[in-house]
């Protein structure tokens, strides 16, 4: 609730250096994973700006301001869509994969080609399902806050995360089991 | 980490092996704000509408100070937009309170103007002559007067934001001739000079602040008296001794009397900020001025428009500010000092404080509402 109060104020008065130091790392943290570190710097920079010229369509009384930043820089992130896909593509280095195990631990190997196949389904998912995966498990926002930061019905929002985490598990080897 | 299932972990952890954004990232991301920022503010901007300041001037299509550039067609600046001519008439001097009343009644009346994300105010700042003492119906119309210590064009403040600089260290008047130009153009969000020219030729104000810098502190500091949003205004107190208290506040310890710092924050503050205060807050301003020992009031009339010079008077310094009696605005002002140099026409050695002593030359300005740098409607 504090956070909350003191999200309105800085809002209020403009204190973008306020909101800044909350709130940018957690915004780098989720940028980076999906487009990398430098472009990530220039979103959520872009992020702040945005937000700071757009203060006043902020409305406290639809969700926390960090869902709304979210929100943005979500939606700057479709501008990077296929550095986005690059990151994905390139999650492992081919030649990590193919040495084999003469020259890698056969755990090893296998842990990449998960990556890789993980990373696959990431790039193949619909861009919808991509961001509220992405806002649930990296970012760690609840159903409300994915569906006002993307600004969508919660239960989109519900069966966008319940198929998108479908293909991810299917990804994923099972326990025990080597693929 | 609250989600703990194998696939969202295995999300979450994707790319492998990437760090956590650390301090010099934090940082670089919030240089990238403060570049993107000045950056964007000097981007042009596809034209738009240009917003008339006051109601009364749209129909009258004629104003000075009153917040709309006006079009008399031989008086153009250098760029072709029109310009105030900025002829002074003096009608002698007038009961202070009584203008003071008059001006906060129509206060209360002036609404402001709501500014677009991404569009500025335009500051057209004209510095004429003052008419001359005992001459009630001669007129300042461009010509110099005599030369008496006084104000350097442009006013005492032209900083990046509006924090008043010292009275010392202005120019010497004298050494330009009259009328100058001064346009400004601003970022509404902290009231920051983006752009400047004097007589068309680009100049650097801001007492060595840049705008970047300028930006940069509205950022870390947040709004103020110095860097003021549209904002920061409205929510100033609307009781006059609150306000006053907080003003000075803003203003912090300086050399002379409040009184006197008020008066002068004031006319800063009006130049820039007058087209966004809500009519609130301006009676508020209007009652602070009211409430400044040393008050002397005078009429003019600035093409054809009649004015009210509300003067404060302080030792021998004097600080003037116009007003419009018509639409409640500001319109100008002018600071000098009162010395036997300045006590002009009546050929005695009057020491009168009134209006216009002291005074070599007097800023009116207007405004408009631009979407882009160099943009003058």
């Amino acid at each position: 609730m504090k956070t909350h109060i003191a999200d309105r104020e800085s809002v209020d008065a403009g204190d973008l250096a306020g909101l800044f130091d909350r709130y940018a790392r957690e915004l780098l943290r989720y940028c980076a994973r999906r487009v990398g570190d430098d472009v990530a710097e220039d979103v959520v920079a872009e992020t702040f700006l945005l937000a700071y010229e757009r203060r006043e369509r902020y409305d406290p009384t639809r969700g926390a301001l960090l869902p709304w930043l979210y929100g943005i820089a979500t939606n700057l992130l479709r501008r990077h869509l296929r550095t986005e896909l690059r990151l994905l593509r390139t999650a492992v280095p081919a030649d990590l994969v193919s040495e084999g195990p003469a020259l890698r631990s056969a755990e090893r190997v296998d842990a990449q080609r998960s990556v890789a196949r993980l990373a696959a389904v990431l790039a193949k998912l619909p861009r919808r399902q991509r961001d509220v995966l992405m806002l649930y498990a990296v970012a760690e926002l609840e159903y409300a806050e994915i569906a006002a930061a993307l600004d969508i019905p919660l239960g989109s929002v519900q069966s966008a995360l319940h198929r998108a985490r479908t293909k991810v598990r299917a990804a994923l080897p099972a326990e025990g089991e080597n693929r | 980490m609250s989600r703990t299932d194998p696939d969202l972990v295995a999300v979450r952890t994707l790319p492998p092996g990437l760090p956590e954004p650390d301090d010099e990232a934090v940082a670089r991301t919030w240089r990238a704000v403060v570049s993107k920022r000045a950056a964007r503010q000097r981007r042009p901007w596809r034209p738009r509408l240009v917003l008339p300041v006051t109601a009364a001037a749209v129909v009258c299509g004629l104003a000075l100070g009153a917040g709309l550039l006006f079009a008399p067609s031989d008086t153009r600046v250098p760029d072709g937009t029109a310009t105030p001519a900025g002829t002074v008439r003096y009608d002698g001097p007038v009961d202070v309170r009584a203008a003071l009343d008059e001006l906060t009644a129509r206060a209360g009346t002036v609404d402001p103007v709501r500014i677009p994300d991404g569009q500025f105010i335009y500051v057209h700042t004209r510095t004429v002559a003052v008419p001359r003492l005992g001459d009630p119906a001669g007129s300042g119309t461009g010509e110099p007067g005599r030369p008496t210590a006084g104000m350097g064009p442009g006013g005492p403040a032209s900083g990046a934001g509006t924090t008043p600089p010292p009275a010392a260290g202005r120019s010497d008047p004298s050494a330009e001739p009259l009328p100058t130009d001064l346009q400004m153009w601003v970022d509404p969000a902290g009231m920051i000079v983006l752009d400047a020219r004097r007589n068309g030729v680009q100049v650097q104000l801001g007492g060595g602040e840049t705008a970047s810098e300028a930006i940069q502190r509205l950022f870390a500091e947040g709004p103020s008296l110095g860097l003021p949003t549209a904002q920061w205004l409205a929510e100033l107190p609307t009781d006059p001794a609150l306000l006053r208290t907080q003003l000075l506040a803003e203003v912090g310890e300086r050399r002379g009397s409040p009184d006197r710092w008020l008066a002068e924050v004031l006319g800063t503050l009006l130049r820039t900020a007058d087209p966004v205060l809500t009519p609130a807050v301006r009676v508020a301003l209007y009652r602070v001025l009211g409430g400044l020992d040393g008050l002397s009031a005078a009429r003019v009339t600035v093409d054809g428009r009649e004015q009210y010079v509300i003067r404060h008077t302080e030792g021998v310094d004097v600080t003037d500010l116009l007003f419009d009696a018509g639409t409640g605005r500001s319109a100008g002002r002018a600071t000098g000092r009162l010395d036997g140099a300045g006590v002009t026409g009546s050929g005695s050695a009057s020491t009168s404080s009134a209006y216009p002593s002291g005074l070599r030359s007097q800023d009116l300005w207007s405004w408009a509402i631009v979407p882009e740098l160099g943009r003058t409607r």
